[in-house]
């Protein structure tokens, strides 16, 4: 892992964070687990909540929950869900399962626009906002995470859609001379 | 595009949901077979209230949505364990 | 009318037009000029070229009438592009432009001459004249396909670059006039985010170009300090050059722009889409030289193009007055104001006038229009009296004009509204329609809701915008305020026809249907609007009936005797304006589904094929054209298979994970086999058949713990699966976890005679003697330092492994497969070889060789249903089905000639001349030297050895005989090694 500084001037870039850890959890009764961990984490479904080891845990839904490392600072060994059996929940491989992309700058949201229905603009979808829906039809998972004060926005999607999802995101980015910038 | 409120993610395009058809108690194994050809090959296809499974695609989400299949409206979305509790209570409410 | 003189007025006419900029273009192959600004009509106009088409029917000159592009009457055909409204048209350098639906030239059509036969095309003709004498429709066909359709499409046209976008509004603004102007404001103002949408360029609608009865500049400068104070409010986002083509369930807008179609989510819709004026029926009343004053104000203010040099002006309504005045101020004479009513409509205007030495009458009206050479313009028109009752009367006088001014009246422009509910209804308070039904979170403001008065208008504008911020809860105490416009009743004029015994009175322009077409369509019996509307096409040209539905109605309920108020229409569908197949069809997103090793397979030759969603290698012959050099290769490719070793890429397949004390439970009630005694480390068998007791999909269910199972679906099916899963449990309640992990895993099956030799090649942890891993178990380990699962299954019938890798690290693996096994001369496989190989083993594919009706005992797989089970999906059906007799049975079969015509799959099986099945699958087994397949034959066709009959291509039958399956190894020995 090598630190790199996501926050660029640009009014949209995209980055491909697909190497960086993040994992998967599933379990009607979570609480033990995120109790070992020392995390404190809402009921509330389809919102994120950064943590004190900097890992980001969104919760998709009662009983699961994803976890992120910190692009700015991805601490190795902080993600991991082989502890999981211990707790009675189940380890979900998001690391094989799920591409991992950032959109970033300020027209990510108009670029959006052109590919989900959902309404991702600032004021309506704050911080660690969490949107479960279809982009480009394919379905994704959304996740607002500024960084650095930069707009941010998290994009994950099924493995097998990596390509095609690249270059429906180059395809709507071009109106807004969207970069691509190396991780 | 109608909206569905789906219970797990808040409003949305109708484009992201697929209906699973109506909620009905199956049969028990050894009913008898006109019981099972009614249930498998009939639908009630009723002009007014039904509760429908719908699931929200992106997530495979399930949940019962009460609508009107007359003036279109969706009078309710809930959660399976959520209408079937309810159903529970108001006891009796018969198989139609 | 069509000297090349210049009808431009200097300025201050012309709001829109910039005289520094000169700009050249074409029309029917002759060069004109015009200024930036100009639309095509309009700069042909100033030229003095009016006639733009040619009518339908009768080929009838055709002028723009209303300049807002809301008829079809200026439909041109523009360069690829056919059907080109010229008066929404800008013009720029190198346009050229033709007419349309015409024989020979637009100015010269000699298909006018159609119109001399109009006696014998009337009304239903189309019904009528292609059922006697048998046979003649082919005549008429040849004959009406040069005549339809109106342009030219070029099949070779290059596709452009579309695309779409999601808009969000708190309020959507539909039209930039009076009204919308004030309830944006009104709604911004109370916080609402208000999207405005405008069809032209320019914001303003009427105060562009009417005068309200007032002086001009002062229209004007209301009209700057509205569109100025929308312009800085950062609570309104302007689209302008956009129309809005349909309106969708819970405010769900389709918006036009150029090349990108928007659809806007509106919490709330304020409708403020004005009206259309509508026309005068008498005698030619279609010509190029009649105008409606809406259509003439337009030219003189936007366009300072002066419409004629002498005006009649026939009006019902002050609009007609305010006209006269427009054109007297840009020095047209004006001969005269017919005012059709019992007395003048504004006594004030009419004053003005008559001061201004125009002569202005009332009671009377213009019963004909004289026609100029070729039809191409007017040189007078006809007035007569008019009875009490409204109906012409005594000997006519001609005036000399060039031009003919109307003004009647409007139908409003509420098409959208109908589109999700409303409904136009005939209403005697304002004689048009009124709009009704407005669907839930939605108003209407303006002229479209019958104001017309500049300060109604603009209260009813301001009030909706406050409906709205109440409705959305930013300003709960809001009062909307504004009333019915009282003036309203005056502006219409009730029954503004005036048929002419000698015909050529027209309703409808697009159709050519006049007054007796309709009479004649309520005397055949068509009485109802609705019918006569559908018999005699009135209405149902390109300009949808904005300009003639309401007369078409009033027309209709006279002559059957019907009431008009409460009448309605045939209902409005989307879209309200044509909207381009490129605008719909494109940015259309299809998602593609690779494998990890995809890549390697392009760079290894593949050719790939789609199954479902995924792009699987079909076969590695790389593009090569020759059928039989691709046929050869996929021939080698089995060969691989049952002689050395080969890799096949079955990422593709579904997974699913069931975790949990209830996983085999679970398992026993979704699939038909027996899951609870399956040992750890075992494959077995899966097959789902649904509550028909029909077979859904199937797979291998692989028990990697106590509670936890890998279970394998068709590659197609994966999705729909895992979502029923996801349904039974969220009925059965078991606890269970069920994980889709299609690609969380990728899939390569390594198999032949050496593909032990190849893994013990790689550094395991797994053993994979024969001892150590038998045949159908399910191992975890370590390969090469990756973690796989690894399976032996049957698959292809011969000794092999399947791994499961994860998704990140398959791509790794299978290229370390590949490099320790170049000594074997290890090959990729593809999906052409797959089938073969499977089929040698008669191994089925669900939804191929199986149908929704195929029962397990159909497909010869009653072994895998355990009955004794107490539940699972399907139960009664199989159990009901057994006690009925079997209609038909999937069995193998061989072809008793290999070098004889093929079937192909769905051919028929016949058996005593009726049809008792099919076939599902067919093969060449080089390995077997003969043809083979699966077939549905009848059950006493099903005994090996029994020949029967398959029809093939050109009515062919080809002999088949029932073989046992496997084809290949019987014993199936091989694959147990």
């Amino acid at each position: 892992m090598h630190r790199s500084s996501m926050a660029t001037d640009s009014a949209l870039s995209l980055i491909d964070l697909s190497a960086l850890p993040r994992a998967g959890i599933k379990g009607k009764d979570l609480s033990p687990w995120i109790d070992a961990k020392g995390y404190e984490i809402g009921i509330t479904a389809n919102r994120a909540y950064p943590q004190h080891d900097g890992v980001l845990v969104a919760r998709l839904s009662p009983a699961e929950l994803m976890l992120f490392s910190n692009p700015l600072d991805p601490a190795p060994g902080a993600i991991t869900n082989s502890f999981a059996q211990t707790y009675k929940c189940y380890a979900v491989r998001r690391q094989d399962s799920h591409y991992w992309f950032a959109l970033t700058g300020a027209c990510s949201p108009a670029m959006f626009a052109k590919l989900c229905g959902v309404d991702l603009s600032p004021d309506n979808f704050t911080d660690h906002a969490v949107a479960q829906t279809s982009v480009a039809r394919a379905s994704a998972v959304i996740v607002r995470h500024d960084l650095n004060g930069t707009l941010c926005y998290y994009l994950l999607g099924d493995s097998s859609t990596i390509r095609y999802m690249w270059t429906c995101l180059i395809d709507a980015m071009n109106e807004f001379d969207g970069q691509v910038v190396a991780f | 595009m109608k909206i569905i409120d789906c219970p797990l993610n808040g409003p949305r395009n109708a484009q992201e949901f697929v209906c699973g058809g109506e909620v009905r108690q199956e049969p028990s194994q050894d009913a008898a077979i006109d019981k099972w050809a009614d249930f498998v090959f009939l639908e009630n296809n009723l002009q007014g209230v039904v509760h429908e499974w719908w699931c929200h695609v992106p997530t495979s989400y399930w949940f019962i949505v009460t609508r009107n299949t007359a003036t279109e409206e969706i009078i309710a979305t809930r959660r399976p364990d959520e209408f079937f509790a309810g159903l529970k209570q108001t006891d009796g409410a018969g198989s139609e | 009318m069509n000297k090349r003189a210049s009808n431009r007025l200097p300025e201050p006419w012309g709001s829109v037009i910039d005289r520094d900029h000169t700009i050249s273009f074409q029309f029917e192959g002759k060069d004109y000029r015009g200024y930036a600004g100009d639309t095509l009509a309009s700069a042909l106009a100033a030229s003095g070229q009016w006639l733009l088409s040619r009518s339908f029917k009768y080929h009838r000159p055709r002028a723009a009438l209303t300049f807002a592009g809301l008829e079809a009457n200026s439909y041109v055909q523009v360069g690829d592009r056919p059907n080109v409204l010229a008066d929404l048209l800008p013009i720029a350098d190198g346009l050229s432009a033709v007419g349309q639906n015409y024989l020979g030239s637009l100015n010269r059509d000699y298909a006018i001459h159609a119109g001399r036969l109009a006696r014998f095309l009337p009304v239903g003709f189309y019904y009528r004249a292609f059922f006697r004498p048998q046979g003649i429709w082919p005549l008429w066909e040849r004959f009406f396909r040069r005549a339809a359709g109106l342009g030219k499409i070029n099949p070779n046209a290059d596709p452009g670059y579309f695309d779409k976008q999601y808009l969000f509004a708190d309020v959507a603004v539909i039209g930039g006039g009076p009204a919308g102007l004030s309830a944006a404001l009104s709604a911004a103002g109370a916080g609402a985010g208000v999207v405005l949408i405008e069809e032209a360029a320019m914001l303003g609608g009427a105060l562009n170009y009417a005068r309200f009865q007032r002086e001009r500049s002062e229209i004007q400068s209301l009209r700057d300090d509205l569109v100025a104070r929308v312009q800085a409010n950062d609570n309104i986002r302007i689209l302008a050059g956009a129309t809005c083509t349909g309106w969708f369930t819970d405010n769900w807008l389709a918006i036009g722009r150029s090349n990108r179609l928007y659809k806007l989510r509106a919490k709330y819709v304020i409708a403020c889409t004005g009206s259309v004026e509508q026309t005068m029926v008498f005698r030619n009343n279609d010509l190029p030289g009649v105008l409606p004053a809406s259509g003439v104000q337009r030219l003189l203010r936007l366009y300072a193009v002066r419409p004629g040099k002498q005006a009649v002006v026939a009006t019902a309504n002050a609009e007609g007055y305010d006209a006269a005045l427009d054109l007297l101020a840009a020095g047209v004479s004006v001969q005269a104001v017919i005012d059709i009513n019992r007395s003048v409509a504004n006594p004030q205007l009419a004053e003005r006038l008559s001061a201004m030495g125009v002569a202005v009458h009332h009671s009377c009206t213009v019963s004909e229009a004289i026609p100029g050479a070729g039809l191409r313009s007017i040189t007078g028109v006809v007035v007569n009296q008019l009875t009490e009752s409204g109906e012409v009367t005594g000997d006519g006088r001609k005036i000399d004009c060039d031009l003919l001014v109307t003004s009647v009246g409007y139908a409003p422009l509420g098409q959208l509204v109908c589109h999700c509910g409303g409904e136009f209804i005939y209403d005697d308070d304002v004689n048009s329609f009124s709009v009704r039904n407005c669907p839930p979170d939605s108003t209407l403001a303006g002229s479209v809701n019958h104001r017309y008065a500049l300060e109604a208008v603009l209260a009813d504008g301001r009030s909706a915008g406050l409906d709205a911020a109440r409705a959305l809860g930013l300003d709960p105490a809001a009062a909307a305020d504004a009333g019915p416009d009282p003036g309203a009743a005056g502006i219409n004029h009730p029954y503004p026809i005036f048929p002419h015994r000698k015909g050529k009175d027209f309703v409808d322009f697009d159709e050519d249907q006049t007054v007796a077409d309709l009479q004649n369509a309520v005397a055949d019996g068509f009485a109802h609007a609705e019918l006569a509307k559908r018999y005699s096409t009135v209405g149902m040209g390109p300009s949808q009936g904005r300009l003639s539905s309401l007369n078409a109605l009033r027309i209709v309920q006279r002559y059957n005797g019907g009431i008009l108020a409460g009448a309605s229409v045939t209902t409005q569908r989307p879209p309200f304006k044509p909207v381009s197949f490129g605008v719909l069809a494109g940015r259309s997103f299809e998602p593609e589904r690779l494998t990890p090793m995809h890549e390697w397979h392009a760079d290894h030759g593949a050719v790939f094929m789609p199954a479902g969603m995924w792009q699987r290698a079909a076969h590695y012959a790389g593009a090569k054209d020759q059928a039989a050099a691709v046929a050869e290769k996929i021939a080698e490719e089995v060969a691989t298979i049952r002689g050395n070793v080969g890799v096949i890429d079955v990422s593709p397949l579904g997974g699913i994970e069931i975790r949990g004390p209830d996983a085999a439970e679970f398992l026993n009630r979704m699939y038909t086999f027996a899951y609870q005694k399956q040992p750890v480390a075992r494959c077995r068998y899966l097959l789902m058949t649904d509550d028909a007791g029909g077979i859904i999909d199937d797979g291998v269910a692989c028990r990697l713990g106590d509670e936890h199972f890998y279970v394998t679906t068709t590659t197609t099916g994966s999705d729909a699966v895992f979502r029923n899963m996801l349904r039974r449990n969220a009925e059965w309640g078991l606890e269970i976890d069920v994980l889709n992990v299609s690609s969380t895993y990728a899939g390569m099956n390594i198999a032949g005679p050496n593909s032990r030799q190849l893994m013990e090649q790689m550094e395991s942890d797994i053993d994979f003697s024969k001892d150590a891993f038998p045949y159908l178990a399910a191992l975890q380990g370590m390969v090469n330092g990756i973690p796989v699962i690894a399976m032996r299954v049957g698959f292809v019938g011969e000794l092999g492994y399947e791994l499961h890798v994860p998704w990140s690290n398959a791509l790794t693996l299978w290229e370390q497969l590949f490099a320790a096994g170049a000594g074997f001369d290890i090959r990729p496989v593809g999906v052409e070889a797959q089938r073969i190989l499977r089929l040698e083993k008669g191994h089925i594919i669900i939804g191929q060789d199986t149908d929704e009706l195929t029962m397990p005992r159909d497909a010869a797989l009653d072994w895998a249903v355990a009955t004794a089970k107490p539940y699972f999906v399907g139960k009664p059906a199989i159990g009901f089905s057994r006690t009925r007799r079997q209609s038909r049975q999937l069995v193998g079969f061989r072809l008793l000639n290999s070098n004889g015509p093929l079937p192909e799959e769905s051919h028929l099986v016949i058996h005593d001349d009726a049809i008792v099945g099919r076939v599902t699958s067919v093969a060449r087994s080089a390995e077997l030297g003969q043809v083979i397949g699966l077939a549905y034959v009848a059950p006493e066709q099903a005994r090996p050895g029994t020949i029967f009959r398959i029809k093939v291509d050109k009515g062919l039958e080809v002999a088949a005989q029932t073989v046992q399956t496997p084809f290949y190894d019987p014993e199936n020995l091989r694959q147990a090694l």
